[in-house]
């Protein structure tokens, strides 16, 4: 299964990731997915968007452009093709 | 004293001249007089926009001014609308500014305008003011900045938590005013095609910007 996952935001900046093309030999979960990023690329990554086991409040994926916090949070599937788009929404002003 | 149009003959060319009249008969409401804010309001102002309410609780601070180009040191403890008002007339335009002091709560009232434009200056009140803004049917121009980043997003049926999950509140988030004009002029220019239904706008998408890299970049949303 191959994934196009993208950083936006303060996390691109803190993680010096903007895109990259994951493959994964079997079906992953969102939080699969957190995980093996944290092993594979950096292992900030899970810490910084979850937090007891419950992603933390302005955490933001995006699949597909639809939030993952009106799909499955964390147990959301993922599929061959799937666009994760990261990222904390700045709230200043 | 000029006409209205002889105003804006530079501006005219680069928005077309149906577009400068319906911004003469438009109105906005913009909520956080802050740093995007008080952007935004100048540049709509100059656009020439018919009028603007300007929605804020807040006084001028010593540490808004690097920042928040409406106000200067001496209107330090000033209300921040009422020192909006008084620096957005003295642009001559006639302009109708109406003051809000006010904070956006559960029993805000959204007057009839046209666009409701997210200046505020946390993820709470700017997802109420989209609900608010949906209920009324009104579209809803989202931005946000943090240090270097920001966001920008239009919505026109849904509301920011159908999108959105704003981190807990920062008391202090950091901010550059480089960043905020940035942010606040995409914001004006998404008003200005909304209201001139142009075909390039925001509806459905978020630009992320991120001047510590030059980097520029849209993200689509399902069914906004």
């Amino acid at each position: 299964m191959r994934l196009h996952v993208e950083f936006y935001s303060t996390l691109r900046l803190d993680l010096k990731i903007k895109k990259l093309e994951y493959e994964s030999d079997g079906k992953l979960t969102v939080e699969q997915l957190l995980h093996r990023l944290s092993l594979d690329v950096n292992p900030a990554i899970y810490d910084k968007l979850v937090k007891g086991g419950q992603p933390i409040k302005g955490t933001n994926i995006l699949i597909n452009g639809k939030s993952f916090w009106h799909l499955n949070l964390l147990d959301t599937p993922l599929h061959n093709g799937d666009k994760v788009q990261i990222f904390p929404p700045a709230a200043g002003g | 004293m000029m006409s209205y149009s002889k105003y804006f003959v530079r501006q005219i060319p680069v928005i077309g001249k149906a577009c400068q009249e319906r911004l003469k008969k438009s109105s906005v409401l913009i909520a956080g007089m802050g740093g995007l804010g008080s952007t935004v309001a100048t540049i709509l102002t100059r656009n020439g926009i018919s009028s603007l309410y300007v929605v804020d609780d807040d006084v001028v601070d010593e540490t808004n001014i690097h920042r928040q180009i409406l106000y200067s040191i001496e209107d330090v403890g000033k209300k921040k609308v009422e020192i909006a008002k008084r620096r957005l007339e003295k642009t001559g335009f006639s302009t109708e500014i109406h003051p809000i002091f006010q904070k956006v709560e559960k029993n805000f009232r959204i007057p009839k305008v046209d666009v409701v434009i997210d200046c505020l200056d946390n993820g709470r009140s700017k997802t109420l003011l989209s609900e608010l803004a949906a209920k009324e049917s009104i579209p809803f121009v989202h931005a946000g900045v943090n240090g270097y980043v920001g966001q920008i997003l239009t919505l026109k049926k849904k509301t920011l938590s159908d999108v959105l999950s704003f981190p807990e509140d920062m008391k202090e988030t950091p901010v550059l005013l480089q960043v905020i004009s940035l942010v606040a002029s995409i914001q004006a220019m998404e008003v200005v095609n909304l209201i001139c239904e142009k075909p390039n706008n925001l509806i459905g998408k978020i630009l992320f910007v991120d001047l510590l890299d030059y980097d520029f970049e849209v993200v689509n949303v399902e069914d906004v």
